[in-house]
């Protein structure tokens, strides 16, 4: 055949193959999701919500002590996590800028992003969890906020950056000192960026599991007291699912489909506003 | 907010106006001068013609200044270089007009068959004025003026003028002939005359570059 | 030595035998420049791209000491007083010479904060006081009419014109001595660049204006004095009517007749 046919048919072929290969991932995908909602909404009603945990075989067993110490430990660690990354991410940009400091710092800070979560959660477990004896949900949100806060300075410096020099040089020219010129101008520029990246933070250690295997441990009651061991819905959900219990396996699947909703939602908030950024 | 160049513009054209307004004055006041022999009169004359020369250089200058800092195009550009050269040929007329007065308050004693020619030298006179009265009024209403008409009106004039230079010329052609030891002077006055017909000549020039400037095309102020 | 017309009005900045070395680099960007600026003027600096003209711009209120490492030497005068010493209130001057750049840098705020940011920065609290400055800027910026009805509306609905206007109502709104514009049209399309002229030249009455323009119709459009640098030099500082009509350096002419640059 001719060299144009060749190159038309190579063409073809190629084509073929990453379409084919996209719609596995893809199809991949919305199995998983298809097996989430089947199981998942089968086992949904109110008493999750409303009840705690109990021995299996029990009427009224629900997700409620799960729930609750998923959102403390989330919590703490957000609103550890959240001000140091963004702190942290304006000295990279505003400060340390291109010095060889800064450099180091994120490069640590990419290295430690692939870092397995569950060395992270050993490290706190010698570091926090020994010392003091037992599992606590304090460790639980240390360890989490270690996992966030590399994502959250990355994104925080790498919007800051986006803002142009321009803007930054415009307000000391009227006579602004660094610090207002980073509040009031710079961080009101990179606002969505940076909203963003917290909620990417967050959605990612909210499915955590191995960090809290061995610092909040697990507990199958209610308990609001961090000093303690305290549930969580990912560690919970691993208990539940390879139980034999019937329904516990059962909620084990509510729970898998609550915090995959819970992510998700939060995935798509944050992508939504990064296109609304880039529509501008 | 007219603009540094609108003023500058306007600035060039007023000391055009000026320009002109002196030298119509002028020569309405030489022609009573004429017409009244007023020697005095002759003198005022003198003295509002007696800096022309700077007056053209000053507007030369400002017109180059124009086009050095505004590069201007079009209408503007055609105007400007209009502008340049009528500023020469209206020293030139300021400057025949002032010579024409000195040598008229000078000879108007020496020649007795003077006074037969006064008529049609008045008349010479009067279509020189009109001429340039014209060529004012419509530089004065710049975007209203019909410089079609105007030309029209400066061309018949002109044409006026020649034929009664023409006849000048004759008559005093004659008087030489019959008066020879006057001769000299005959001639002088011939060669004053001529610088109203010059005059007038220049009036059609200006009007061909006013044209030039409101239609465009290629200019020919000779035509 | 460059060829320095006498300045026969008061003077509002003077450099003095000025260098400044960028950071790190081997050479100084601008050399032994010595140049008066004139009160209620407009100075124009044109000359080849890394003729050093926005060097000289940005240190006269001193924006090169946002980046580290950068080095002035000798003197520029403002006030009678040299601005380069390390002591030097760097807030207060920039109140005092304000700047406006090539892009347009609205603020991502509304229109009536980003023209009242410099007044508060200097403490003025008073709504009144506040509210009525901001209208005077933005109307001496000839743009009050087109935004009174959107004040609160936030300033990147601007165009790229307005936005510059804007701009530079906020830089008088603090009421400054000097103010420098940074090739200030360039981003601009020809009307908006022509509005920008006109307001410049109004603006004269009230400020010292010193304008960098790679442009050298505009600086013969707009300003009273140009000066032409070639190479971290001034070649020459004339009376712009004259300069580009006779310019006295070979140099001078050549860049004009568009030999090179």
């Amino acid at each position: 055949m001719t060299h144009t046919h060749k190159r038309i048919l190579i063409n073809k072929l190629v084509m073929t193959l990453s379409t084919l290969s996209a719609m596995i991932g893809i199809s991949f995908l919305f199995w998983i999701l298809y097996i989430l909602v089947s199981n998942g909404v089968d086992a949904l009603s109110w008493a999750i919500f409303t009840e705690e945990g109990a021995p299996p075989g029990y009427e009224d067993s629900g997700l409620k002590h799960a729930l609750i110490g998923q959102l403390m430990i989330v919590g703490v660690a957000t609103l550890v996590g959240v001000p140091l990354g963004i702190l942290a991410g304006t000295y990279l940009s505003e400060y340390g800028q291109k010095s060889k400091l800064a450099e180091t710092i994120r490069d640590i800070s990419d290295i430690m992003m692939s870092a397995p979560s569950i060395v992270i959660g050993a490290f706190v477990y010698a570091v926090v969890v020994a010392p003091m004896g037992h599992f606590s949900g304090w460790a639980g949100s240390i360890a989490l906020t270690i996992i966030m806060l590399p994502i959250i300075l990355r994104t925080t410096d790498d919007m800051l950056q986006l803002v142009p020099s321009t803007l930054r040089e415009a307000a000391f020219a009227l006579g602004a000192p660094k610090y207002k010129v980073i509040i009031q101008v710079v961080y009101r520029g990179a606002k969505a960026g940076i909203l963003t990246g917290i909620l990417l933070g967050v959605a990612r250690v909210a499915g955590e599991t191995a960090p809290l295997l061995f610092t909040s441990f697990n507990d199958n009651f209610l308990n609001t007291d961090m000093m303690e061991p305290m549930a969580s819905l990912t560690v919970t959900m691993y208990n539940y699912a390879t139980s034999p219990y019937e329904d516990w396996q059962k909620l084990g699947w509510a729970a898998a489909f609550i915090l995959s909703m819970f992510i998700l939602s939060l995935n798509i908030l944050g992508r939504l506003f990064i296109m609304k950024k880039k529509g501008r | 907010m007219s603009t540094k160049y609108d003023n500058k513009i306007n600035k060039v054209r007023g000391l055009i106006s000026s320009l002109l307004e002196s030298i119509v004055s002028a020569n309405q006041i030489s022609l009573d001068a004429f017409s009244n022999n007023d020697l005095n009169a002759y003198k005022v004359v003198q003295e509002k013609l007696n800096n022309i020369e700077i007056q053209g250089d000053t507007i030369d200058n400002e017109i180059i200044k124009t086009f050095a800092l505004f590069g201007p195009e079009a209408k503007e550009l055609r105007s400007l270089v209009a502008y340049l050269k009528m500023n020469n040929e209206l020293v030139r007329i300021g400057i025949g007009i002032r010579k024409y007065s000195r040598r008229m308050k000078d000879s108007v004693n020496a020649l007795t068959s003077f006074e037969s020619l006064k008529p049609t030298i008045a008349q010479l006179h009067k279509s020189t004025v009109k001429a340039l009265e014209l060529i004012l009024e419509c530089f004065k209403n710049f975007n209203d003026c019909n410089i079609e008409d105007d030309y029209r009106k400066i061309m018949i004039e002109e044409s006026k003028n020649d034929d009664i230079f023409s006849i000048l010329e004759k008559e005093i052609m004659s008087l030489i002939i019959d008066e020879k030891e006057l001769s000299p002077e005959y001639v002088r006055l011939l060669g004053t005359i001529r610088k109203l017909e010059r005059s007038c000549d220049r009036s059609v020039n200006i009007a061909n570059l006013m044209l030039y400037a409101k239609e465009g095309g290629e200019i020919s102020v000779y035509s | 030595m460059a060829t320095i017309v006498e300045i026969t009005e008061e003077k509002a900045l003077q450099v003095k035998d000025f260098e400044f070395t960028y950071a790190g680099a081997d050479a100084p960007s601008i050399q032994k420049l010595t140049m008066p600026i004139a009160k209620n003027s407009i100075t124009a600096l044109i000359g080849p791209s890394g003729c050093g003209k926005t060097t000289l711009l940005r240190s006269f209120n001193r924006m090169h000491d946002l980046y580290p490492g950068n080095k002035y030497e000798g003197e520029i005068l403002f006030k009678d007083k040299n601005i380069l010493t390390p002591k030097e209130d760097l807030i207060n001057l920039r109140i005092q010479i304000g700047m406006i750049f090539q892009k347009p840098t609205a603020f991502p705020m509304s229109i009536a904060d980003n023209v009242a940011y410099g007044m508060k920065l200097q403490g003025i609290k008073n709504k009144t006081e506040l509210k009525d400055r901001v209208e005077k800027a933005l109307t001496d910026a000839a743009i009050w009419k087109e935004v009174k009805d959107r004040l609160r509306h936030d300033a990147s609905g601007l165009s790229g014109g307005q936005q510059q206007r804007l701009c530079i109502a906020r830089a008088i709104a603090v009421e400054p001595e000097v103010l420098l514009f940074d090739e200030p049209t360039s981003a601009l399309d020809p009307i908006s660049t022509a509005g920008i002229e006109e307001l410049v030249v109004e603006l004269k009455e009230r400020v010292s204006i010193i304008i960098v323009t790679h442009n050298m119709q505009q600086a013969a459009r707009v300003s009273d004095y140009t000066g032409f640098m070639y190479m971290g030099e001034l070649i020459e500082l004339g009376r712009t009517e004259e300069l580009f009509v006779t310019p006295k350096e070979r140099l001078t002419e050549e860049y004009i007749t568009g030999k090179f640059g």
